[in-house]
Parts: structure tokens; C-alpha cells; sequence
């Protein structure tokens, strides 16, 4: 796992993956939620609305409604070591590749959240994409999760 | 339907739930413990199954297990974790209720214990489909309606009843006497019947003699037999009740009434294996699973010299169980009276008039039991029972001496009355939905309650406990109660509950003060008795 940074401590391997295990409940989870559950013969009106709350609604609590950007803008700079946890160390993942892929996942997410938004029409097939992109987001972070876990099983 | 809690931090579980399986009634969600025993405790054991997260991203001090000052890892473990925390609240209150426990399989490290609970369901919720989630709820509700009732024996879901069920589950499958406890009318002959019989694992009769109705001087021949010539009538030879129930069970009902002589004969009985009708000397064995039941304080007695202490150690005392009065059943309410109510539609004269008011209405037979304001008559194809609010308030706060036997009667009463209502109306004002009128009850209530042991006779009171955040919620309720009950008492007269708590009427005013900052009101406590 590569945790290093110039900047301050390194994180211990622990305290990474309760970053990532933290990601992985509030975007892994929430962001392939709704879409998860649709039925094989759900109609485009019921996948389209299973992707917006997906996507518009990622977390949905007392405290209000996040996307799925706002989302993974707040662990960014947790784990690309810019801002420190709170016990003072830094955790980066900017050279893992599994996390560079899913950040580029996460640009495409970014651009569909721009598109529903926008209020302009989508296609039964940007609906059927955009329920993949959600759903290889949710697996890329769960595969990342597992592969930290493993690293440290052995590491 | 069922009644489903949901217990999470966030919406969204409970949203799509209310949407994939739109047939449920969801509560929640509730997003700490706290909010979930409320939940639950307000639910009035309607809820028949909570579908709980594990991870709880809420405030430090509304997390199980940690404090404001653990370190943060610590708080983070409780907050990975914090559904599982909540299940072993849960289970200390509610070990029947099922529950579905949503999260990542490898996210799991669970306790042995609660994994191998039949109740406890885990679900991977990144793998688990729509469909999976319908069967699965599905069977984990009805699996818990199987434990609920027996036959006519209704169990509920209390942690009460539940250790009953399963105590009793076991010793009828044992060699040793059965010895059962309990206030007259709380469904222990039902509990032999249709319980400890059939699982006893013996293919011999059931026989049941009440003791209270045999004679003494005949009590003898009528458990062992007797021979002709035995005593002044016997002509011919007789079989008594052991060797009727012989390769079966007997029950002994008020067994308290057991003549001496009977006493030290039935002693004999267990000791050897053998009986010997009166008046024969020809030993024959017989293998009985012996139950019995009484509502007296055997020890009492045995320690007077009125019972032998010998055969009072015999019947197994240690492992008696005791029945609650209805009184205590309070976690049940609801559904019982939906059980019972269930059982009153089923009788034959009550069918044939739900047969008369659902052809005259245009709907199907089937009848919906509705308590309280929830539901509606759009949802039904069959007709509606309805008990208003204020005649289950009044039915729950009934003390009900007669128990079970008691309620079931009122109960049929009630139906029975309601429905020849509805068939009697012209048929322009027939409706859907059948009222139980709180006036009719009312009216079979009050001479129950004078006939019944009155709630403050000799000081005495009877409270309704339920658990409380705190200590001071749980004196606050029975501060509560206990002003409530005095004010029907008194008939709403402050004066005279200021004389029966302070001693002098001229309080009357203090009174009223404390009864308004408890909460009551005295419309309310009129409406619940009018």
C-alpha cells in the first residue's frame, strides 16, 4: 500500500483502510443502490430515476442529500494525502493505479451528474451507461478496499 | 403485510423498500439505538421485522459502546460496527424478533452467538437482488408467525412467553412431571391441549381431569380405578384416568384439590411406575407424562401439612412454569387481540354473520381486523373490523381478573354484537368497515371490573411496565398510571385523590397541578370512559 508523503507521517496501514472502508460504505454502496435493485423488466422512466438518486442522491440523511461527486470530493484529499487524518498522518494513493482508474470513473460520474442536472434528455442507452458507470464506481472501490486489506494481510 | 422497522443512518434503504416491497408497513427509519427502542417500545409488538444497517456515521454521542473521549479509531470501529451493537440491544428485549442484517459480507465480523440465531438474518447488500430481499423477508416474517401461535395458543413475542414456549418445548419431550403455574383463566389447559401434548412424542390419549369437580370421597377411584365392591356403588370395575391416559399425557388440573388419600396413591404412582385400582392388589404399570396445573401456593401448603411435601417434590416444582396474567402480556396487546378477535370471526354463528354482511355490502368474507386509525377500508376487498383507539386504550387498561377465558368472551361479545349491528342497518347505510362501539364495551367491561378484583383494593396497584430511556421516564409512567387510575377511581374528583394520596381534600389544587404536569388530560380520560 503506498501511504507515503513528504508532507507529515505516514498513515499506518489500519488507519487507511478506515478511510477506505468509510468510502466504501458511503460511495460504494449508495452510489449502485437504487440501480442495484431494478428488476429485469424495469422500464428507461424507472432506470432513469434509480440513476438520479443514485447519482443526484448518493447519501440521503437528517443532514441533507449529497451527489455522488459531492461525495467523493470529500475523501479525495484524504486519500491523496492534501489534507491529514486526524491523527496527523497522511495517506496517498495518487500512484495506485486501481485509484488512479477510479478517479477516471469518477470524472465520467462527475459529467453525468452535469447532464442530469442540466435537465437535458437522455437516451435509454446514457441511462443504461450511466447505470454502469455507477456500478463499475461501486466495484472499483470495493476492489480497491479489498486489495489494501489484502496488501496489509501480507504486508 | 407486515410491519417492518428499518434502522439506518440514511433514507435510502427505507425508500426503496417502500418501493420494492410496497405490500410492507415501514417504520424508520430510526438512525441510533435510542430512536430504535423507542421505535419498538412504540410499536406495541406490531413490529414483525427490523432490517438493520451496520454502519452508522452519527454524532459520538449517540453511538453504542464509545464516548467523546475514545480515541477516534475507537469511535470509527463503533461507527464501522454500530449495527451490530444495536442487535445485541435488540436481542436483550426482543430475542423472537427477526431481523435482517444489511451489510458487505467481508465487512462482517460477527458474534458467533448472534450468527447462529434462527432470527437473524445477514444480508450482503452489494450482492443481494430485489427479488432475494422479497423471499427473504418473506420467510424470516413468517417463520416468526409460526412461533407466535400454536393452534388457538397464542405465544406473542415477549421474552416472557418466548422462554415459556421454549422451556415448556422441552419438558414435554422429557420423562419428568410437568408442573404448570399460574392465575386462573391464562390458558394452561389450552397450553396442554394443543402444546405439550402433541410434542410429548406419545401416541397415547390426552385425558384431563379437573379436580376441582371430583368428588373427594370418589377422587381416588376416578384417578386409579376401582374394582367392583370396592366402595358403596362401584358395580362394576372401573379404569381410572391413569390407565386411560396410559402411553399419553395426563393433566391434572387444580391439582391443589387432590384428596390425602389421592395424595399419597398418586405418590405411589410416580415412585413405582404402577397403579392400583381400589380395592385391587393387582399392580399394573402404566408410563404417563404427568402435567399438572394450579394457581395455589403448593409449597404454602405442603408447609401447613395440607399438600405432602413428598409429592409436592415429586410433580417437580423446580421446574415449574409460571403463566403471566393477561395484565402482564403488555408487549402482546395488539396482536392478541387481533389473534383473538381472529378466532371469534372463525366461530360458526359469528361466520355465518359475516357471510350475511359482506353478501349485503358486495364484498369478499374476508375480514381485516383494524386497531386504532391505521389502515384503510380502500385496502381491503372484505370487510373491516375496526377497534377505535379509545375501545383498545379501554380493553388494555381493563385489569381482566378472568385473563384469557375473560378477554376471549368480551371479545366475541364484541363481534358478535357489532356485526348483527351492521346486518341489521338498512341497507343504504351499510358499510365496509363494522365498528366495535367503546360504549359496548364499555358496558360489559364495568360489571366485570366490579365482579374482578378492584386495581386499588387494599393499596394495592397494577402497573403496565414498559422500558424507558431513563429511570425517571419509567416513574414518570407509573406516577402516570397510578393518577390515571385514581381519577377513574374518584370518578375525576381532585378533592377525594387529594384525601386518598395527601390525606386532606383541601390539596385538591396540588393535585391537579402534578396530574396536568404528568401529562393526563381530563378529556382524554373521559373519552377513554365514556
Amino acid at each position: 500500500m503506498e501511504t507515503k508523503n513528504a508532507k507529515g507521517p505516514t498513515a499506518s496501514p489500519s488507519e487507511a483502510l478506515l478511510v477506505l472502508a468509510r468510502l466504501r460504505h458511503d460511495l460504494a454502496k449508495y452510489i449502485y443502490f437504487s440501480s442495484r435493485w431494478l428488476g429485469p423488466d424495469a422500464g428507461t422512466d424507472e432506470r432513469l430515476r434509480s440513476l438520479k438518486e443514485d447519482l443526484l442522491e448518493t447519501r440521503r440523511g437528517p443532514e441533507g442529500v449529497e451527489d455522488g461527486w459531492t461525495v467523493w470530493e470529500g475523501y479525495f484529499p484524504l486519500l491523496t494525502g492534501r489534507t491529514e487524518l486526524s491523527s496527523g498522518s497522511r495517506v496517498d494513493l495518487s500512484h495506485n493505479a486501481e485509484f488512479a482508474d477510479l478517479q477516471q470513473t469518477m470524472l465520467r460520474v462527475k459529467t453525468l451528474i452535469e447532464a442530469l442536472r442540466s435537465g437535458q434528455p437522455l437516451t435509454e442507452h446514457d441511462v443504461n451507461e450511466g447505470i454502469d458507470v455507477c456500478k463499475s464506481v461501486s466495484e472499483a472501490v470495493r476492489a480497491l478496499h479489498e486489495s489494501l486489506v489484502e496488501g496489509a494481510d501480507h504486508g | 403485510m407486515a410491519d417492518i422497522l428499518v434502522i439506518d443512518d440514511q433514507d435510502r434503504t427505507v425508500d426503496l423498500c417502500r418501493r420494492a416491497m410496497p405490500n410492507h408497513r415501514y417504520r424508520g427509519p430510526a438512525r441510533d439505538w435510542r430512536s430504535a427502542k423507542d421505535a419498538l417500545a412504540r410499536g406495541r409488538g406490531r413490529i414483525d421485522l427490523v432490517m438493520l444497517d451496520v454502519h452508522f456515521d452519527i454524532a459520538t454521542e449517540l453511538l453504542l459502546g464509545v464516548g467523546p473521549n475514545d480515541p477516534e479509531a475507537q469511535i470509527e470501529t463503533a461507527k464501522r460496527t454500530q449495527g451490530l451493537r444495536i442487535l445485541k440491544e435488540i436481542r436483550k428485549l426482543y430475542p423472537n424478533l427477526p431481523i435482517v442484517v444489511m451489510t458487505a459480507r467481508d465487512d462482517l465480523v460477527v458474534d458467533a452467538q448472534l450468527a447462529d440465531e434462527d432470527v437473524t438474518y445477514f444480508v450482503d447488500d452489494e450482492a443481494m437482488d430485489v427479488q432475494g430481499l422479497r423471499i427473504l423477508v418473506s420467510r424470516a416474517v413468517d417463520a416468526t408467525k409460526l412461533k407466535e401461535f400454536d393452534g388457538p395458543v397464542y405465544w406473542g413475542r415477549s421474552l416472557v412467553m418466548g422462554r415459556i414456549r421454549q422451556k415448556l418445548a422441552i419438558m414435554s419431550q422429557g420423562r419428568l412431571p410437568v408442573m404448570m403455574l399460574g392465575p386462573t383463566g391464562t390458558g394452561k389447559s389450552l397450553i396442554v391441549r394443543h402444546f405439550v401434548h402433541p410434542r410429548s412424542g406419545r401416541s397415547g390419549p390426552l385425558v384431563t381431569v379437573d379436580l376441582s369437580t371430583v368428588p373427594q370421597d370418589l377422587m381416588a377411584a376416578h384417578l386409579f380405578g376401582s374394582v367392583r365392591g370396592a366402595y358403596t356403588g362401584a358395580v362394576s370395575d372401573r379404569i381410572g384416568a391413569f390407565e386411560q391416559a396410559n402411553g399419553g399425557t395426563l393433566f391434572l388440573d387444580e391439582i391443589g384439590n387432590l384428596s390425602m388419600d389421592a395424595q399419597k396413591m398418586l405418590l405411589s404412582v410416580l415412585q413405582e411406575g404402577v397403579v392400583t385400582r381400589v380395592g385391587d392388589a393387582k399392580e399394573r404399570r402404566i408410563d404417563v407424562k404427568l402435567v399438572t396445573a394450579t394457581n395455589e401456593d403448593l409449597r404454602k401448603r405442603s408447609q401447613a401439612g395440607t399438600f405432602r411435601m413428598d409429592l409436592y417434590m415429586r410433580l417437580n416444582p423446580a421446574a415449574a412454569v409460571t403463566l403471566p396474567a393477561l395484565k402482564e402480556r403488555r408487549w402482546d396487546w395488539e396482536r392478541l387481540l387481533e389473534f383473538v378477535t381472529a378466532q371469534a370471526l372463525a366461530r360458526e354463528g359469528i361466520r355465518e354473520l359475516v357471510r350475511s354482511v359482506s353478501e349485503s355490502v358486495g364484498c369478499s368474507r374476508e375480514v381485516t381486523v383494524r386497531i386504532g386509525s391505521g389502515g384503510s377500508e380502500a385496502a381491503s376487498s372484505g370487510l373491516v373490523l375496526a377497534f377505535p383507539e379509545r375501545a383498545f386504550r379501554m380493553l388494555r387498561s381493563h385489569s381482566w381478573p378472568g385473563n384469557l377465558r375473560e378477554f376471549s368472551m368480551v371479545i366475541e361479545n364484541a363481534v358478535l354484537f357489532a356485526l348483527a349491528e351492521a346486518a341489521g342497518l338498512e341497507s343504504h347505510t351499510r358499510s365496509q368497515t363494522i365498528v366495535v362501539r367503546p360504549k359496548v364495551l364499555r358496558d360489559m367491561l364495568v360489571p366485570l371490573a366490579e365482579a374482578g378484583e378492584e386495581v386499588l383494593e387494599g393499596g394495592r396497584l397494577s402497573f403496565a411496565l414498559s422500558p424507558a430511556e431513563t429511570l425517571n421516564k419509567v416513574a414518570q409512567s407509573c406516577e402516570r398510571q397510578y393518577f390515571e387510575q385514581l381519577w377513574r377511581r374518584y370518578d375525576g374528583d381532585f378533592g377525594r385523590m387529594a384525601t386518598a394520596l395527601l390525606g386532606d381534600e383541601s390539596h385538591r389544587r396540588k393535585v391537579q397541578l402534578r396530574f396536568n404536569q404528568l401529562g393526563l388530560k381530563v378529556r382524554d380520560l373521559r373519552g377513554t370512559s365514556s
